[in-house]
């Protein structure tokens, strides 16, 4: 990365925020990738992979918690910091500053709420009241054994759903008819490999 | 008086295709695709921003504030390398006696210094983009058109603006004047009837040194040099590194050869560079116009004026000033309407607020030019600093005020109340008296160059 790069130069599996941190800055990624990574009971699930253009940490200025995710550099990633104050000042003299964060924050949304829709349509997970079950283990569809085992050792457990994920076929099927923008997002997350997916209820 | 719009298919003028001119028309087109809005913007730029010397060139120091830097990746707009010849993440401050290196709590390269044209008269390789036409083909794509042609007689034909061109004339329903000031644009607005004062100006001197890409990292890497030299009639001098080349920028009273050539026969200037190195070598240079007075009442119905020709920051961030008005006026003009009293009413808040802010700068430099002829206070400054750096976890007090001076970063007005504050002046007080109180000589030496 030459002379004339801008931002902060991060090597592979640096951490750029850490999630539980204070949120008083957010970043925009100037050129590599950067993975999102959430945490929890001590392990990692990837929520979504970032690439040059994108925007992010601006969650935590607008609601004021701290860092949702975690996000660390996928190869060496260069990336540039936004002052908080800088740009609530500049939102305060015009609102429309804001528009472009808006408009990604919608499209995250969408694409939340669409996942979820998919979550709750695939076979083998039903739709459960907050009085049920609490987690969820989805297993990929190549360990049907695995699934079977650990179905019949924590049926005892009503905090824990153990589901096998059927949905690779159809995804496929459903990408052929989308948007280039969305197969690649699909892409994405199919590239992750996640084995297990935990969610919380 | 009824409104006055933009329709679907309204035509909009924009005279001028520096940053200014650029920025109007990407966000008039940008704010009309999002307001459903159909509109046809033509941009009048008989420059070629491609070209080195004067034949393409703005005449300027070259930096992007880092202010501006993150309000353009909010927007979107990612400078790339291919037009920051060197990112800065810290600036050295020299005065006759020392030099002191000021970093950001981050040290984050966060300050793009680029060219504005395609380069020097003396450039070899056209290895970068300049800045103007980076800016003019973002305005493009976004669907402006750029006619290459200088406009010199404007008019009105049915209560629209319109551009005389030879044997043809253009009726727009918005002209916007981004013609900066060293152009005699300032003579088309008075042709409309703009009933405005012009810009105050004064005349600077930018001098680009063409030395190898080797030698300015090694000699001033990735930092701006700032001069607060005891040398009359200099206000102040700075150094920025690029890729090949420095841009030396000399702010003063009636800055001539004399003057330029003690500048650079200085010892602070001379210990910057390589021994044996000779200032008048390849030297292209030239002594723009800077606004330092805004022009009252920069709009009326259907014309609004943008950047330089109506106001700018003082001294610092010319571009981000651009962006800034450029936006605001394409805002109104999209959302709101494009007579006087929208402008009025939607920019001219803006638009003063620069100009309010630019009072406060006034008096922040005038004290600054008042401690650098007093030799204790400005010793005091440079042992406040020093001590900020080299303490870990020290407030940084005069260091963030330096860094905002000389940078841009800040409004001037934050700056000014920032030294208002007693902890500051406290300190101030102690360290210029320690100068004053001590047997010292004057502690020499340079803290972390380059």
């Amino acid at each position: 990365m030459g002379e004339g790069a801008l931002g902060t130069e991060y090597r592979d599996g640096e951490v750029i925020c850490r999630q539980g941190d204070p949120g008083d800055r957010m970043y925009v990624v100037q050129a590599g990738r950067a993975l999102v990574v959430y945490e929890a009971n001590g392990r990692e699930i990837q929520l979504t992979e970032l690439s040059a253009g994108d925007v992010f940490g601006e969650m935590a200025i607008f609601d004021r918690k701290p860092r949702s995710a975690t996000v660390r550099a996928k190869g060496p990633a260069r990336v540039l910091t936004l002052d908080k104050r800088a740009f609530l000042r500049g939102v305060h003299e015009d609102p429309s500053l804001a528009y472009r964060i808006l408009r990604e924050m919608s499209q995250r949304v969408r694409r939340l709420s669409e996942e979820v829709s998919r979550l709750k349509q695939s076979p083998g997970v039903r739709a459960m009241t907050s009085d049920e079950r609490r987690y969820v283990l989805v297993l990929p569809h190549e360990q049907a054994g695995l699934c079977e085992l650990l179905s019949r050792a924590l049926a005892q457990e009503p905090a824990i759903e153990v589901v096998l994920d059927r949905r690779v076929g159809e995804r496929r099927q459903r990408a052929e008819g989308q948007t280039p923008d969305r197969r690649r997002t699909d892409r994405r997350r199919s590239a992750q490999g996640a084995t297990i997916h935990i969610g919380q209820r | 008086m009824g409104r006055i719009t933009l329709e679907d298919g309204s035509r909009v003028a924009v005279i001028g295709g520096g940053p200014a001119g650029s920025f109007c028309a990407y966000f008039l087109l940008t704010f009309a695709e999002r307001a459903d809005l159909s509109l046809h913007v033509d941009i009048y730029e008989p420059r070629d921003f491609r070209k080195p010397g004067p034949a393409g060139c703005n005449m300027c120091g070259g930096i992007v504030s880092e202010s501006l830097v993150q309000a353009l990746a909010v927007e979107g707009i990612h400078l790339p390398s291919s037009i920051v010849q060197r990112s800065i993440d810290s600036y050295v401050l020299h005065t006759d006696d020392e030099s002191l290196r000021i970093e950001t709590p981050l040290r984050e390269k966060r300050i793009a210094a680029l060219h504005r044209g395609g380069g020097p008269r003396d450039v070899k390789a056209l290895a970068w983009r300049g800045l103007d036409a980076y800016l003019l083909d973002l305005a493009q794509e976004r669907g402006a058109k750029v006619r290459p042609i200088r406009v010199s007689e404007v008019g009105w034909e049915d209560g629209r603006p319109q551009v005389r061109l030879d044997g043809a004339a253009e009726t727009y329903d918005l002209l916007v004047g981004a013609t900066g000031v060293n152009s005699t644009g300032w003579q088309l607005f008075e042709r409309l009837g703009l009933g405005a004062r012009s810009p105050e100006t004064t005349k600077t001197y930018v001098t680009e040194i063409s030395l190898d890409d080797e030698t300015i990292t090694r000699h001033f890497g990735s930092s701006m040099h700032v001069f607060l030299l005891e040398l009359p009639r200099l206000d102040c001098a700075a150094i920025i590194p690029k890729g090949n080349f420095l841009t030396v920028c000399l702010l003063g009273k009636d800055i001539d050869r004399e003057l330029i050539r003690t500048f650079f026969a200085s010892p602070a200037v001379r210990r910057c560079f390589p021994p044996g190195w000779d200032p008048s070598e390849g030297a292209c240079h030239c002594s723009p116009k800077i606004n330092v007075g805004e022009a009252t009442r920069p709009f009326m119905d259907r014309v609004v004026l943008v950047g330089d020709c109506g106001v700018t920051r003082l001294y610092k961030d010319g571009i981000g000033a651009s962006y800034r008005t450029a936006r605001a006026a394409a805002r109104t003009a999209v959302f709101s309407g494009v007579s006087a009293a929208d402008f009025d009413r939607h920019y001219w808040r803006l638009y003063r607020s620069i100009a309010r802010d630019n009072r406060y700068g006034h008096v922040i430099f005038g004290t600054l030019h008042g401690v650098k002829r007093m030799r204790p206070l400005l010793r005091g400054v440079m042992k406040m600093a020093g001590a900020e750096q080299a303490a870990a976890r020290a407030a940084r007090r005069m260091s963030i005020v330096l860094w905002d001076m000389f940078t841009g970063s800040a409004p001037y007005r934050e700056i000014f109340f920032r030294t208002l504050d007693p902890r500051f002046l406290a300190r101030f007080a102690w360290e210029s008296a320690a100068v004053v109180t001590s047997d010292g000589g004057r502690r020499n030496g340079v803290t972390g160059h380059g």
